[in-house]
């Protein structure tokens, strides 16, 4: 196949992050590239300080002070960054798209629902004033919503955690990103709340033709819901291979271990 | 087989602020048998924690709880002291549940003075070597404290304070579920191994199957405080008779990529707990509720399907 038939939505060369705490140097990330094409599902798995989701924050430019993010190329949307300068600000909401694992701590609990999309409409400028109602609802019920009416009236803790992180995806994908990152989206939730969830958020992203990364260390979502995935230990990626290959077939010893570890029976 | 906990029709409710109630234990009958694991899984709110919590005489209740043989009574004082003598207990978050002020070596000789106030130096240094080997620690770690430890290293310590006084019934609440995948295995293989070589019985909250799969011999389900199927576990996962069970087991995501499973959805959400459903406490979400499930008039309780397999006896009418 012709390389050029694939478009590259992401491409990451030698990505680093560090974190100083107390004069002790830690590196979360070491040297990562990664580059990923349109309308692919990539999961990024790996276990408790791998650095899976200091990666995705450093690409949205969240790392903040006294971490560090340094890089030799960030590519997101054919916007080139170099030499560790990336402007995010014209890109976050309608390019990229961030969802958060606690969805309590990215709502904000003195406005209405309603109210935080009017700040999303506002800062983006997608619908007219009359329209708004209408569109709050349907990107509401979008997300699986029985109720989105209640719920677009309500404020965050009034909604259970499986809700509000229904409204935080609807949020996240209001002004319509092409990219979206996902960390951790369904951690904390109970599984038959989860996996109607996922469903109702693959489908999403699939018909508005998304390119979706998540990170998460539930090898399930990965292995049902993906197309590609990466294993990340210790700041760096071990393997990346199709969900097929990674799950069905792994080659790095790591990844071995882990998708043992996930079926393993004990006796 | 010897029953070490024999627990009938359970209630426990918490009174709010604004005089409405939490139902979160509605009549639920338990058995614990000597030396064998009782999982029990269930959803945020089933009840899983407040029911060992109740056997541990924290928590007001009603109904009747024989623990050792004796009858739970929540104003006998003695009484309480020795049964939580011969309890233990593992927390969820082992970093939350370790003094980060104290030693590891204090942490460990703690319940062994209070339960045994006149115990020598040298009996508790014995006793403590004994519980950092029995979990495959080095004596080493007796002089470090909490934080100086990985999360697997302080849910052994966990573990070993559980123990320490030879408990007959070990309580482990999510024990598992704040840990990785291959940290979790390994705790869980050394908790197979302590209840072989001390015989001991664990009581294993989790909302995790694949957990529960590997550790319990029999397993109940909770819901909305209230158990809907209990029985030996390959029975409960491979061939679950209550709606909810087939519900819960079909929206695990399997790791291996071929295996595609279909989620069995139920309607509406988990109830408010301050709010049970009229008549059945499955009848809000049963995929074919009959008149019976929302006036209520099949009596609540479960009711034996096949050998030592038990349901709910409204939803066994329902399917």
């Amino acid at each position: 196949m012709n390389k050029f038939d694939k478009e590259v939505i992401l491409d990451i060369r030698d990505l680093s992050v560090n974190y100083n705490s107390s004069g002790n140097k830690i590196s979360a990330v070491k040297k990562v590239s990664l580059s990923l094409e349109k309308n692919k599902m990539l999961g990024i798995i790996g276990e408790t300080g791998s650095g899976k989701s200091s990666l995705i924050r450093a690409v949205n430019g969240l790392i903040k002070h006294p971490g560090t993010t340094s890089f030799d190329k960030l590519e997101i949307l054919s916007k080139i960054g170099s030499n560790n300068n990336f402007d995010f600000s014209e890109m976050r909401g309608s390019e990229i798209g961030f969802i958060p694992q606690n969805p309590f701590g990215s709502l904000n609990p003195v406005y209405k629902i309603k109210k935080q999309f009017n700040f999303v409409n506002k800062r983006h400028q997608l619908f007219g004033k009359k329209e708004m109602g209408s569109e709050i609802i349907r990107s509401l019920a979008e997300v699986g919503i029985a109720d989105p009416e209640r719920v677009s009236n309500s404020y965050s803790f009034e909604l259970s955690g499986g809700m509000a992180q229904r409204v935080v995806i609807a949020l996240s994908c209001f002004a319509k990103p092409k990219l979206l990152f996902a960390d951790e989206p369904t951690t904390g939730l109970d599984v038959t709340v989860e996996r109607q969830l996922l469903d109702n958020f693959f489908t999403l992203v699939n018909n508005n033709d998304m390119t979706l990364i998540i990170v998460t260390h539930d090898l399930g979502i990965v292995a049902q819901y993906c197309d590609e995935a990466v294993v990340m230990f210790k700041g760096s990626i071990v393997e990346r291979g199709s969900v097929e290959e990674i799950f069905l077939n792994p080659q790095d010893d790591y990844t071995k271990k882990l998708i043992e570890a996930s079926s393993e029976e004990i006796s | 087989m010897k029953k070490l906990v024999e627990a009938k029709n359970l209630e426990v409710k918490f009174k709010l602020p604004n005089n409405k109630f939490v139902h979160a234990l509605n009549g639920v009958d338990i058995e614990i048998n000597e030396n064998e694991t009782l999982g029990l899984i269930g959803e945020s709110g089933s009840g899983k924690s407040t029911l060992g919590k109740t056997l541990l005489g924290l928590i007001k209740y009603s109904g009747n709880i024989d623990i050792f043989q004796n009858e739970l009574k929540l104003d006998d004082k003695s009484l309480i002291r020795s049964i939580r003598k011969d309890i233990g207990v593992v927390f969820q978050e082992p970093f939350l549940s370790l003094n980060p002020r104290m030693k590891i070596k204090n942490i460990l000789s703690e319940p062994l003075l209070i339960h045994s106030p006149d115990i020598s130096k040298d009996e508790i240094r014995e006793k403590i070597n004994q519980s950092v080997k029995n979990v495959f620690l080095d004596i080493d770690y007796l002089e470090k404290y909490p934080s100086q430890l990985s999360g697997g290293e302080q849910q052994r310590i966990g573990i070993a304070r559980a123990i320490i006084n030879s408990p007959k019934l070990v309580i482990l609440d999510e024990p598992t579920s704040s840990l990785d995948l291959s940290v979790r295995n390994e705790i869980l293989k050394l908790l197979k191994n302590l209840q072989t070589e001390l015989g001991l019985t664990y009581l294993f909250i989790s909302h995790d199957i694949h957990t529960i799969k590997n550790i319990s011999d029999r397993t109940a389900v909770m819901y909305l405080g209230s158990i809907m199927e209990l029985g030996r576990t390959e029975e409960v996962i491979e061939s679950p008779v209550h709606p909810y069970t087939k519900a819960l087991l079909s929206s695990v995501l399997s790791p291996n990529p071929n295996d595609k499973k279909i989620q069995i959805k139920l309607k509406g959400e988990i109830p408010k707990i301050t709010a049970l459903p009229s008549g059945c406490l499955f009848s809000s979400r049963c995929p074919n509720p009959t008149k019976d499930c929302e006036q209520g008039t099949t009596a609540r309780g479960l009711i034996e399907v096949h050998d030592e397999h038990f349901a709910d006896r409204c939803c066994v009418n329902c399917k």
